[in-house]
């Protein structure tokens, strides 16, 4: 009964859809189809028909709303007509019937707990966020996003300490990290979102993992920060099975935009995994959808930056008063600038070091960690110079969304062991060594899921490696810290280089250090490789020996050479050696060439050559 | 439970002086902070994209929980509580964003930060809990 006449006209930017221009001609036959309510609850279809993603049932008004669009939009109508509470449970749909012209303007008066939240968050920008990766930290290697919600009364203040921060997250409900696998795979974790203030995200990110923060300011109308606070509000109601790999927090951050604004059609380039920063290329498929991008050190970015700062005999100061825990050092310094660039570096590198403690239980440890705080604190307190300040330029100059796209392919000419074919590899995701490293963490490499098929004229078409997961954790050694680099690789793949085909699970981990120097890496590792070969009688194989990782890349030109000599242990009773150059060059943000030559004992002679792109 | 006792305590002592903007500690869901550790949760929370559920970051839940207005009000205690260094890092230089973000909460962005920083040793004396370093910096600023 309300339909076409009393709906406002909406204008979008760049919308093409024809629904938005005339919808007030739809009926209400066909309105449960139109996007802004599909977006909204949720609705996907499928060949079997519409479900949604949603799968609390309280989020549905109608018994079979989860499957049925437009009984739920019937009953929803039905409802508001009946019940103001309903209206006030659900504003956001409210709003977008009235957009649709199927009920009048909503009177939200009455609706003390959505008015409660607009009022409190009275929101004036919406940011996602994401939370860069941090080498040291693997949990941290495929990022994360959230939203930062910026408030009307702290905008003058430009403070984010002040914003609020919402999430998507899943409540693990198990600390046996098998469980915690196989449930995280096939959903069977509830995911919701939640509202806190943004403080608690510095903490956490920048603070605790050490983690830069990106924000992108989403360029959002008034109708759209409207529809944001009442669609936050109806979230409440949902929870959603958590899917590590496809439908994950950043999966459900970018709904709820494409809830909001499904003109943007934010969703259509994600492909079946998704991994975070994908859905901050999603946003780039608009040239409008991001208004600034600002960006948030981390605790490890500032110390580095700020070590850099310090001349050489800043520095050996600096060292020894770490080294020693002897803060008396500091009062032989007479110069007071540089007593002041002294103790914000041994401030910033105590946090950096302690964080977990300080930002940890409250227990003993935390108690003698603060008092050194303080103690640090009551010196600096003293100084009235300032520190050098610190330029985060370069880091601004390497933001995520200009790194290259997630998944790749690779095809090209092959030689092995004379014989001639092609290659092709498939690579689901994310990131290697060879690549462009812009928006990425330089020397390191972070993949899962590669296949590596081959054809040769001996040989035919035959799969020559499955790598399930790969992580190369190269932290290079520097004047703060030591730190062990690692590399760690598992899959199948085929181990007999002859006519027979013999697939072998692998599990290969190296341990050692590594070194820079400008846009060369050096890393020295004691290798182990593991490995269950079927066709002998003693099928396990175990070899150890010493491996060499030189790698170059200017993000241009890019090679790396891998030297390694095994005494195998098991199985075979003897040595075998490897070597293996490969070059990129890496000619846009996500095409390239490749050259790989490599050599395998006497087993294995190879080379090839062809194009790479990401995708 | 001491802690809840002592920031509703403190609300009561101190709520005149909240302003009504800024993050409450009051969410539409308990913001939880499962203690899981060890590198074999850390390597599969990586290879599974779970970020949130499997922190060691242990943080007050102060007010959190609640839902109505009444009580979605700032609280400064719990704001200390969960920013202590970096407060303490921002009085020692007298200056900083979390430092602002504080004095804003309290209705003080006009204070003189060079007097906190002056009194740094007073406000972080050992033993100070929050709301010891709340009471003394209000007083300090003179609310």
């Amino acid at each position: 009964m309300y339909r076409c006449l009393r709906a406002p006209i909406i204008i979008y930017e760049n919308f093409s859809h024809s629904f938005f221009l005339c919808f007030s001609f739809l009926s209400l036959g066909n309105s449960h189809e139109d996007i802004r309510w599909l977006n909204l609850l949720r609705y996907h279809k499928h060949f079997w028909g519409y479900q949604s993603e949603v799968d609390s049932t309280e989020f549905f008004l109608h018994p079979n709303g989860k499957k049925n669009p437009q009984l739920e939009l019937e009953e929803t109508i039905k409802q508001f007509k009946q019940n103001i509470n309903r209206l006030c449970e659900f504003p956001a749909r409210a709003l977008i019937l009235y957009e649709m012209g199927l009920s009048p303007s909503p009177n939200f008066q009455p609706c003390e707990k959505y008015n409660q939240l607009k009022q409190k968050i009275n929101l004036a920008a919406v940011s996602l966020v994401f939370s860069s990766y941090f080498i040291q930290k693997p949990a941290s290697a495929f990022g994360h996003t959230f939203f930062k919600l910026r408030s009307l009364d702290s905008n003058h203040e430009n403070n984010e300490l002040l914003d609020y921060g919402v999430d998507f997250s899943a409540t693990v409900t198990t600390s046996n990290p098998i469980i915690y696998g196989i449930m995280g795979i096939l959903g069977g974790f509830d995911g919701r979102f939640k509202l806190m203030p943004y403080y608690y995200k510095i903490r956490e990110y920048n603070d605790m993992e050490s983690r830069d923060l990106w924000n992108y300011e989403i360029s959002f109308n008034t109708r759209d920060l409207e529809l944001f606070v009442a669609h936050l509000l109806e979230m409440e109601k949902a929870t959603f099975d958590y899917y590590y790999l496809g439908e994950n927090c950043s999966y459900h951050i970018l709904g709820f935009i494409n809830a909001i604004r499904p003109d943007w059609q934010l969703m259509n380039s994600l492909g079946m995994f998704v991994p975070p920063i994908e859905t901050i290329y999603a946003l780039y498929k608009n040239h409008n959808v991001v208004k600034n991008v600002t960006y948030r050190p981390s605790i490890s970015v500032k110390v580095e930056k700020r070590f850099k700062l310090l001349s050489q005999e800043e520095k050996k100061i600096f060292l020894n008063i770490t080294r020693d825990e002897n803060l008396a050092l500091l009062n032989e310094i007479t110069n007071s600038q540089v007593k002041a660039n002294i103790i914000e570096m041994v401030a910033d590198y105590y946090d950096f070091k302690n964080a977990k403690i300080l930002l940890g239980e409250k227990d003993d440890a935390y108690a003698l960690a603060m008092k050194q705080k303080n103690k640090i604190n009551l010196i600096r307190s003293k100084i009235d110079e300032k520190p050098l300040e610190i330029s985060h330029q370069e880091e601004l100059n390497n933001a995520p969304h200009q790194g290259h796209k997630t998944r790749r392919f690779k095809l090209g000419y092959l030689s092995e062991n004379k014989s001639h074919g092609g290659e092709l590899e498939y690579k689901f995701s994310l990131h290697e060594y060879l690549d462009r490293q812009t928006g990425w963490i330089p020397f390191s490499k972070t993949e899962m899921g590669r296949i590596n098929l081959r054809y040769l004229e001996k040989t035919n078409l035959r799969l020559d490696e499955f790598s399930l997961v790969g992580v190369d954790a190269l932290k290079p050694v520097n004047a703060l810290s030591w730190p062990m680099s690692w590399r760690f690789k598992t899959g199948i793949k085929d181990q007999r280089f002859i006519d027979r085909q013999d697939y072998s699970p692998y599990f290969d981990l190296s341990l050692g250090a590594s070194f820079i120097w400008k846009n060369l890496v050096t890393a020295f590792f004691i290798r182990s490789e593991q490995a269950v070969i079927f066709h002998y009688q003693k099928n396990y194989r175990f070899g150890l020996g010493p491996e060499l990782l030189l790698i170059f890349n200017n993000d241009l030109l890019a090679f790396s050479l891998e030297l390694c000599r095994l005494k195998m242990i098991k199985q075979l009773d003897r040595y075998y050696s490897s070597i293996a150059l490969k070059t990129h060059l890496n000619i846009t943000r996500n095409f390239g060439i490749y050259l790989k030559d490599e050599k395998i004992g006497t087993q294995k002679s190879a080379y090839s050559f062809g194009v790479l792109q990401h995708f | 439970m001491n802690k809840l006792v002592l920031v509703v305590l403190s609300m009561l002592v101190t709520s005149s002086v909240f302003a009504a903007h800024g993050p409450a500690g009051c969410g539409l869901g308990a913001v939880l902070f499962k203690d899981k550790k060890g590198i074999v949760f850390q390597i599969l929370a990586a290879t599974f994209n779970g970020s949130s559920g499997n922190q060691t970051f242990a943080m007050s839940t102060g007010t959190l929980g609640c839902e109505d207005a009444q009580t979605a009000k700032v609280t400064a205690i719990s704001f200390i509580d969960n920013n202590l260094v970096a407060l303490s890092n921002d009085i020692s230089k007298g200056e900083g964003q979390t430092l602002n973000a504080y004095l804003t909460l309290i209705n003080a962005t006009l204070a003189d930060k060079n007097t906190l920083k002056a009194n740094y040793g007073r406000i972080f004396s050992e033993g100070n809990t929050s709301l010891d370093i709340h009471n003394t910096i209000s007083e300090l600023v003179k609310l």
